[in-house]
């Protein structure tokens, strides 16, 4: 894949998102917080695990970015693990449901409206290092996920993740919002 | 005037707040504002400058891209 057009593509996916999310700073917070059963996630707990994702890759790329001195490449090659996890991410027809890790579960968690701001101010910084990576090698540049330093993904990949992780429950929040109305 | 509009493709709906274009995007449309403001503006280090207003019946564009084809820097949001 040409690196400028997987860089276009991911900075489109991520304005879609951000007009998404700021539809939901017009729904009131009954909406936000309902939840089906006790066990699962309400509108603001979505945004809240793909924030407390954030705080960790954010940084991590960004830093990666600045150590970094390598040059851009024209064509991006995913790799064999990075493009297993990212397609993982995708939302599927049929639900294919995921566990969680506990330090990324905000069940339960007190939260209100200014998860939605955190979660938009993510987003803007998200674009700002996806412009920086033009850059850089998507190839070389390599970021550790999150349950393990040892196991690192390239940069491309690691966006791609990022990007589809937050689709997943962009989906399961439409989801949740279809439930509501029907109960 | 009402030659450009009827070239026009497709009509777009977007929501208060929501982004037409982002930073880093290629955008080589031209806007017609059948209604509604839009700003157009830059982000450095967290400060925002507002480059230009587009209200209704205006023409907005993201100039570099447009000219160049090249990815803008330009936010447009509505507000």
């Amino acid at each position: 894949m040409q690196s400028e057009e997987l860089i276009q593509s991911l900075i489109e996916q991520t304005r879609q998102i951000i007009n998404q999310v700021e539809k939901l700073k017009n729904v009131d917070l009954n909406t936000l917080t309902w939840k089906e059963n006790p066990a699962s996630w309400s509108i603001l707990e979505c945004l809240e695990h793909l924030n407390l994702y954030g705080d960790f890759y954010l940084p991590e790329i960004e830093s990666s970015l600045k150590n970094s001195d390598t040059k851009n490449e024209a064509v991006f090659k995913s790799g064999f693990l990075g493009n297993y996890f990212a397609k993982s991410m995708l939302p599927r027809e049929k639900l294919n449901k995921m566990k969680t890790f506990k330090d990324k579960n905000p069940l339960n968690a007190n939260l209100d409206k200014t998860v939605i701001d955190k979660f938009l101010g993510q987003q803007i910084k998200l674009l700002d290092l996806l412009n920086q990576s033009k850059k850089a090698s998507l190839n070389r540049v390599r970021i550790p996920i999150s349950i393990s330093r040892l196991i690192k993904l390239k940069l491309g990949d690691t966006f791609q993740f990022i990007v589809n992780h937050i689709i997943r429950h962009l989906y399961q929040i439409d989801r949740i919002q279809t439930e509501i109305k029907n109960t | 005037m009402i030659e450009l509009i009827e070239l026009s493709e497709k009509t777009l709906t977007i929501d208060r707040n929501e982004f037409l274009k982002v930073k880093g995007s290629i955008d080589t449309n031209l806007y017609y504002i059948e209604s509604g403001s839009l700003r157009v503006f830059v982000l450095d280090d967290c400060e925002e400058q507002i480059i230009r207003f587009g209200y209704k019946e205006n023409l907005l564009v993201s100039l570099d891209s447009f000219l160049t084809g090249k990815p803008s820097n330009f936010f447009i949001q509505k507000l």
